[in-house]
C-alpha cells in the first residue's frame, strides 16, 4: 500500500490528491502523470480544448441552433475540461447455450356463435453457439460518476478519436480550466470487471435470443403469449481480451446563466459534440407535461371503466380496476416529472416538450409565461 | 445509554443503545465499544466553502417550480456546519465452490451509509457515495467540524448483504456456466470513513423560520433544500394540477360521447387523479422542499457485435 498522505508531483513538486487505491494522478498544477502504484507506461488521451474560449463557442453554436436555449440567452459562466480514466477492452465473447421449457400458447376459435379460448402448454428445446465481438469501455474508478460519463464513453466509441499521449492533449495545461481524475482501478482489475460486465451483457443478450428462437419453434394454430424457461445454461467465455489504458477522454462541463439561474452541459472534448445538458423548465412545458399525463390516465381510466362494465364479471371489474390503477399511476409519473427543476435533453438541439411549448404559446398568442 | 470517554481528545459523550462502534461528535475518533481500541479511519476532504455550497442550494432551490424569482437575491445566508456522516467500507467477496467452476467469482467493495437515513435531512439511504478519493484520518486533520454523526447501524446485516448480492451474481454466474450454484463468500470491515457534508440555514422575506439545505460538501450535489412558495406561485401550480385533471377528464369524457358509454367518463374521473396529486400536493405544502432521487449509473459501456451463429 503506498503512503498515500503529503504525496506531491514529481515534476512540478505541487500538492497531489491520492487515495489508497491511485494508480495514476495527475498534477492539477502542471498536468503531468504520476504513477503512483504498478507499472508506468505511456498514458494516451484524446484531445481537449485549450481554453475557455472554445468551449465558449461551441456553447454559442449550440445555443443559436436549439430554440429552448435561444429564447432565454443563456450566457456561459465558467466551464471546465475534465479528463477521466477509462480502460478500453476488446474480443471475442462465446456462449454454447441451451435452455428447456414450455411455450404458452392461446388458441381462440368460434364455435357456433360462442367463442372460445383454450390455453396450451407445448414444450420447446434451444440450443446454439452465441458468438460477438465486443468493445468495453470501463471507468478507471471506482465509482462510475454520473451519467454524462457514460454518454462520453458511448460518443468515443461511436466517434473513435485520434489518441495521443497525454501531454499533447492540450496546447498548454491551465490550471484551474484543465484537471483530470486519478485512476484507481489497474489493468488486472480492469480486465476482471470487463469479463464481468461483458459476461452479464452476453447473459442477457442470449436470454432474449433464446425467448426468440423459443417461440420460433411453434408453427400450430393459435398465437404465442409467454415463454416459460424452466432450465437454461448460458456459459460465458471471453476469447483474446486486449485492455489498454488507462486513456484519457476530457469531459467538458460548461456552467452557463439563463434567467438568474445556473446550468449545467456537458459536451465531449475532441469535437465539442453536446453530450447531455439542463435547460431552463418552462411554466407551459410543464403544464403541457401534465395536461399529456392526465389525458393519458384519463384514457386508460376509461377503457377500465369499458372492460369493467363490457365484461360484468368479477374478474372483468378486477382487470378494469387495475387499468384505471395503471393510469393514475401513468398520470401521477407525468405530473411528478413535470414538477422537477430542470429538463435534461441528451444529444443536439430540440426536443418534443420544445415542439408542444411553441405550439401552445403561437396558439396563445403570448409571450411564454414562465415561473 | 453508554457514556464513552474519547481516547483522543478526552471528551465525554453517550452514544444509543446496542451500536458497536462509538464516533467522538468532536474529533471523530472511532472506537470499538467492546474492546475500546480505535478503528482504521478515513475520510474523503471536503472541496467546496460554505458559500460554494450555498450558491449551489439556492441554485437549485431557485430552478423549482413554485420558486419565486429571484430568490438568490432576497435570500440571506444564516448559518453553515460542516457533518461528517460515517461509512463502512467493506468489501466482499464470493465463489463458486465447486472445482473447475473459479471464473465464477465476484467482488465488491463500496462505502454504506452507517449514519440513521435522516441523519440529515433528506439523506437517501441509497446515496451512491464515490467509493475513491479517501484518505486516512487523523483527528485534527480537519477544521471546522460542526458534528461527526454516530455510526448507529450495526456493519454485519450492511457488508452482510453485500457479500449476498455478491454471492447471489457468482452463484447464477457458476449455474449459468453449469456448475452447481454452490457458493461460498466472506466479507471485511476494511475502515469506518467520515463523509462531508454542509448543512445550511438560509432565510428568506417570504419564510417565517429559517430553512435548510444540505450540499455534498465533496462533489457539490445538491442533497435537500427547502424554499418558501409564494402565492401567486401556489396558484399556478394549482392551475396545473386542476389543468392535469381537466384533459384527464375531457379525454375521458370524449371517449364515452364517442362509444355512447356514460361510465366511462367516471373512470377518468378516478384515474385523472393521479395528474393532479403531485401539483395540488406541493401547492399546499408549507414550504417547497427538493430531495435528490439518484439513478444509479452503469461502469461499463459494452458493445457487442454479434457474429453469425455456428
Amino acid at each position: 500500500m503506498p503512503r498515500v498522505a503529503g504525496y506531491k508531483c514529481r515534476y512540478c513538486g505541487a500538492p497531489l490528491q491520492v487515495g489508497p487505491d491511485t494508480v495514476v494522478a495527475v498534477c492539477p498544477y502542471c498536468g503531468r502523470p504520476n504513477w503512483i502504484r504498478g507499472e508506468p507506461g505511456e498514458l494516451l488521451a484524446a484531445k481537449a480544448p485549450g481554453s475557455p474560449d472554445e468551449v465558449e463557442e461551441a456553447f454559442r453554436k449550440l445555443a443559436r441552433r436549439d430554440p429552448d436555449l435561444r429564447r432565454v440567452s443563456p450566457v456561459l459562466a465558467r466551464a471546465e475540461a475534465v479528463f477521466i480514466p477509462f480502460y478500453e477492452g476488446r474480443g471475442l465473447a462465446r456462449s454454447s447455450y441451451e435452455a428447456r421449457g414450455h411455450l404458452v400458447v392461446t388458441i381462440t376459435r368460434r364455435r357456433g356463435d360462442k367463442t372460445v379460448t383454450e390455453t396450451r402448454m407445448v414444450p420447446f428445446h434451444v440450443s446454439g453457439v452465441y458468438k460477438a465481438e465486443f468493445e468495453t469501455l470501463l471507468v478507471a474508478r471506482r465509482s462510475p460518476g454520473e451519467e454524462a460519463v457514460r454518454l462520453l464513453a458511448r460518443h468515443y466509441q461511436r466517434t473513435r478519436p485520434r489518441l495521443v499521449p497525454l501531454e499533447e492533449a492540450v496546447p498548454g495545461w491551465r490550471r484551474g480550466f484543465h484537471a483530470a481524475l486519478a485512476a484507481d482501478r489497474d489493468p488486472g482489475e480492469a480486465r476482471a470487471w470487463m469479463v464481468d460486465d461483458t459476461c452479464d451483457r452476453v447473459r442477457e443478450r442470449v436470454r432474449s435470443i433464446i425467448r426468440s428462437r423459443a417461440r420460433a419453434t411453434y408453427y400450430g394454430p393459435g398465437v404465442v403469449t409467454g415463454v416459460v424457461v424452466e432450465w437454461e445454461r448460458i456459459p460465458c467465455a471471453i476469447e483474446g481480451l486486449a485492455v489498454r489504458g488507462p486513456l484519457f477522454l476530457p469531459l467538458v462541463k460548461a456552467y452557463y446563466v439563463a434567467e438568474e439561474r445556473i446550468y449545467r452541459a456537458y459536451f465531449a472534448g475532441w469535437d465539442m459534440a453536446p453530450l447531455v445538458r439542463e435547460e431552463p423548465f418552462t411554466a407551459t412545458q410543464r403544464a403541457a407535461l401534465t395536461a399529456l399525463g392526465g389525458a393519458a390516465s384519463g384514457l386508460l381510466g376509461a377503457a377500465g371503466a369499458y372492460i369493467a362494465a363490457a365484461s360484468g364479471g368479477l374478474e372483468g371489474l378486477a382487470v378494469g380496476a387495475v387499468a384505471v390503477a395503471i393510469g393514475a399511476a401513468l398520470g401521477f409519473a407525468a405530473a411528478k416529472a413535470a414538477l422537477r427543476p430542470v429538463r435534461r435533453e441528451t444529444g443536439g438541439p430540440g426536443s418534443w416538450l420544445t415542439s408542444i411549448d411553441e405550439a401552445l404559446e403561437e396558439a396563445l398568442g403570448r409571450a411564454s409565461g414562465r415561473y | 445509554m453508554p457514556r464513552v470517554r474519547c481516547p483522543y481528545c478526552g471528551a465525554e459523550y453517550t452514544v444509543p443503545e446496542g451500536v458497536g462502534y462509538a464516533v467522538c461528535p468532536y474529533c471523530g475518533t472511532t472506537v470499538r465499544i467492546d474492546t475500546g481500541e480505535r478503528v482504521e479511519q478515513q475520510y474523503y476532504p471536503p472541496r467546496l466553502s460554505e458559500q460554494d455550497a450555498y450558491a449551489a442550494a439556492l441554485s437549485r432551490a431557485s430552478q423549482m417550480p413554485g420558486a419565486p424569482r429571484g430568490l438568490a437575491q432576497e435570500a440571506a445566508f444564516a448559518r453553515a456546519g460542516l457533518h461528517m456522516v460515517p461509512l463502512y467500507v467493506c468489501r466482499a467477496t464470493a465463489w463458486a465452490v465447486e472445482e473447475g467452476c473459479e471464473t465464477a467469482r465476484e467482488e465488491a467493495e463500496k462505502p454504506l451509509l452507517a449514519a440513521r437515513g435522516e441523519a440529515l435531512p433528506g439523506l437517501p439511504e441509497d446515496y451512491p457515495f464515490p467509493a475513491t478519493g479517501r484518505m486516512p484520518y487523523k483527528p485534527g486533520v480537519l477544521e471546522r467540524v460542526e458534528t461527526f454523526h454516530q455510526a448507529e447501524r450495526p456493519p454485519g446485516p450492511l457488508c452482510e448483504r453485500l457479500a449476498e448480492q455478491a454471492a447471489r451474481r457468482a452463484s447464477r454466474e457458476a449455474v449459468l456456466a453449469g456448475c452447481s450454484g454452490a457458493v461460498e463468500k466472506s466479507y471485511r470491515l476494511l475502515a469506518v470513513a467520515h463523509y462531508p457534508f454542509w448543512l445550511i440555514e438560509y432565510s428568506h422575506p417570504l419564510a417565517n423560520a429559517p430553512m435548510k439545505a444540505v450540499v455534498d460538501a465533496v462533489d457539490a450535489t445538491v442533497v435537500y433544500v427547502e424554499y418558501p412558495i409564494p402565492g401567486a406561485r401556489r396558484a399556478v401550480l394549482l392551475a396545473t394540477a386542476a389543468g392535469g385533471y381537466a384533459a384527464g377528464l375531457a379525454a375521458g369524457t370524449l371517449l364515452a360521447l364517442l362509444l355512447h358509454q356514460p361510465l366511462l367518463a367516471a373512470g377518468a374521473a378516478v384515474a385523472a387523479l393521479g395528474a393532479a396529486a403531485p401539483g395540488l400536493r406541493r401547492a399546499v405544502a408549507r414550504l417547497g422542499q427538493y430531495r435528490l432521487s439518484a439513478s444509479p449509473v452503469p461502469p461499463a459501456e459494452v458493445r457487442l457485435s454479434e457474429k453469425r451463429q455456428a
